[in-house]
Formats: structure tokens, sequence, C-alpha cells
């Protein structure tokens, strides 16, 4: 076996559990805030106060909607794809990516909350840490929706960023990485559950 | 340093055999994999992924715990720690030997 085929073969479980489930996952989570975010600008006057805190009343929920797409996954995906369940990240690289990243995302909020011309320009911004992501995830697994995900991120920033009045261009743009990655991951789900039922015995 | 034959030699056959250590590469990063997984995955036929799988289990390099799905066996796998143990040193001394080859 080369090295090559190896390495691939050592990625194949992470590359399994990119079954679609986890974009619709992030895409629900990115328009939900994207519609609160759009609301709040457009009728924040006319909206009842705890709406400014429903942001965060999202991040619970998202973290129960894992339980249920592990559900759906142990019920669609697993009897027609297989089973696996990768290592959850306790000290390993990927820890240490998600560490990285939450640092880098609380620089770039600090950077953000001093600087109005950061402001103004967020769409682009935005539109290229989505894509740097994707390319990086695309790098590593080699799963080609993710260097579309690149691709669309980017050319939504840019589009964005000139067509949309400054006021509500950060919302329009999460709304539209969650049109993304909520038409990618209905896609790939669509195509999955397309495959026959194998079972040990049927095989 | 060791002689490359020698090396070679000493390479853990178990994990060696192109098909085990197919399984053993999918499962390295696995906590647990189901049959129909590895067998999507290696290629391999169902009679030959199962005999591999029993002897590595046999080897103890991996658990397999069979069940039924209400009434469909499902055949669930996971690499031992010595399992996990033998395979680091299997991928550290073909790095070594592959490295001498330049």
């Amino acid at each position: 076996m080369s090295k090559d085929l190896m390495d691939d073969m050592l990625k194949r479980p992470v590359r399994q559990s990119m079954d679609g489930l986890n974009e619709i996952q992030f895409g629900i989570v990115f328009l939900v805030w994207g519609i609160i975010a759009m609301a709040l600008k457009l009728w924040g006057s006319e909206l009842p106060e705890w709406m400014s805190w429903s942001y965060l009343i999202v991040l619970p929920v998202a973290y129960y909607f894992r339980a249920l797409s592990n559900r759906l996954r142990a019920r669609w995906i697993a009897p027609r794809i297989g089973y696996v369940k990768t290592h959850s990240p306790i000290l390993g690289k990927t820890m240490i990516a998600i560490l990285t990243g939450g640092v880098i995302a609380v620089v770039v909020v600090i950077a953000y909350v001093q600087s109005p011309q950061l402001r103004l320009s967020m769409p682009l911004e935005m539109g290229v840490i989505f894509a740097v992501s994707n390319f990086i995830l695309w790098r590593w697994l080699r799963v080609q929706r993710l260097l579309i995900y690149a691709i669309l991120s980017l050319a939504s920033g840019l589009v964005i960023q000139w067509m949309v009045p400054d006021f509500i261009a950060s919302e329009t743009f999460l709304c539209s990485i969650a049109v993304i990655y909520l038409i990618g991951g209905i896609f790939v789900v669509r195509n999955l559950i397309r495959l026959p039922i194998a079972t040990e015995d049927s095989l | 340093m060791k002689p490359l034959a020698k090396q070679a030699v000493e390479l853990d056959r178990m994990i060696h055999e192109p098909a085990r250590l197919a399984i053993m590469a999918l499962l390295y990063k696995a906590e647990e994999a189901d049959f129909l997984f590895l067998l999507r995955e290696s290629g391999l036929t169902k009679g030959n992924l199962q005999s591999h799988l029993a002897r590595l289990e046999d080897g103890g390099y991996i658990a397999v715990e069979k069940s039924f799905v209400g009434k469909i066996p499902h055949t669930v796998c996971r690499m031992t720690p010595s399992g996990r143990k033998a395979f680091k040193n299997y991928r550290k001394e073909l790095k070594k030997i592959a490295g001498q080859l330049g």
C-alpha cells in the first residue's frame, strides 16, 4: 500500500462523517442568526426586548440539533453507507484547531468593535474567512464540494460587499452562506438516501 | 542503525498484509466502525473481510462486537489499545524504511 493510499484510508472515517447533515445543521443556525440579525436591523425598535438576546438561544438549540442529526444519520445514512464514529477531539490536532479558531474569532470581534473601518467591509472579510476555512478543509479531506463552498463564499462576499447596502450587508452574507450550506447539505443527503439499504446479510 | 532488510523483516506481519493494513488504517482514526463501512471503504469481499477481521481479533488488535438491530445482524469493530500501539509502531517503522530508501 502506498503512503498516499494509507493517508487517504486514515482520512476516510472523517470524510464519511461529512454526509451533508452537518452542513444542514450549520445552514439552519446561520439562517436563523441571519434572519434575527436582519429583523433587529430593520424593525429593531418595534420588536420586543428579548429579541436582542435571541442569538444566544440559538446556540443550545444548535447543540441539540447534533442529537437530532445523529438520529437521522443512524436511520437514513448508516444503513446505506455504513456507520463510523470518529474520536471526539480531546487534545489532538482538531482541538488545537478549534481553540486557535476561537482565539482568532475573539480577536476579530474585538477588532470590529474597535474599528468602524473594518465593519464596513465585513461581508468581504467574512467571505474570505469562510473561503479560507473551506479551502483548508478541502486540502485536508479532498471533498470536492468544500472547494465549491470556498468559491461560493468568496463570490457571495464580493457580490454582497458591492451590491447590498452596508447597514444590512453582514446579515445578508450570513443568510447567503446559510443557503449555500443548506443546498449543499440537502443535495448530498438526497444522493445518499437514493442508495439502496445494505445489510450484512444482503451483501 | 539496523540494516534495511532486517528492519523490513521485523515489520509486524499481522498488519503488513495489505487487506489487514487497510482495515487497521480505516479503524485507526475511528472510535468504532461497522462492517458495512469497512466493506465499502476497503473494497474487500464479504468473506475476505470477515476472515481478516477474525485474524485481527485473534491477534488482539481489534475488538469485534456482534449484535442485532431488529432482526438484522450488525457488526461493530474497534481498535484495541494494543492494536493502536502496534499500528503506530508499524507506521513509524515503515516511515523509517521509506526514509532510508529516499
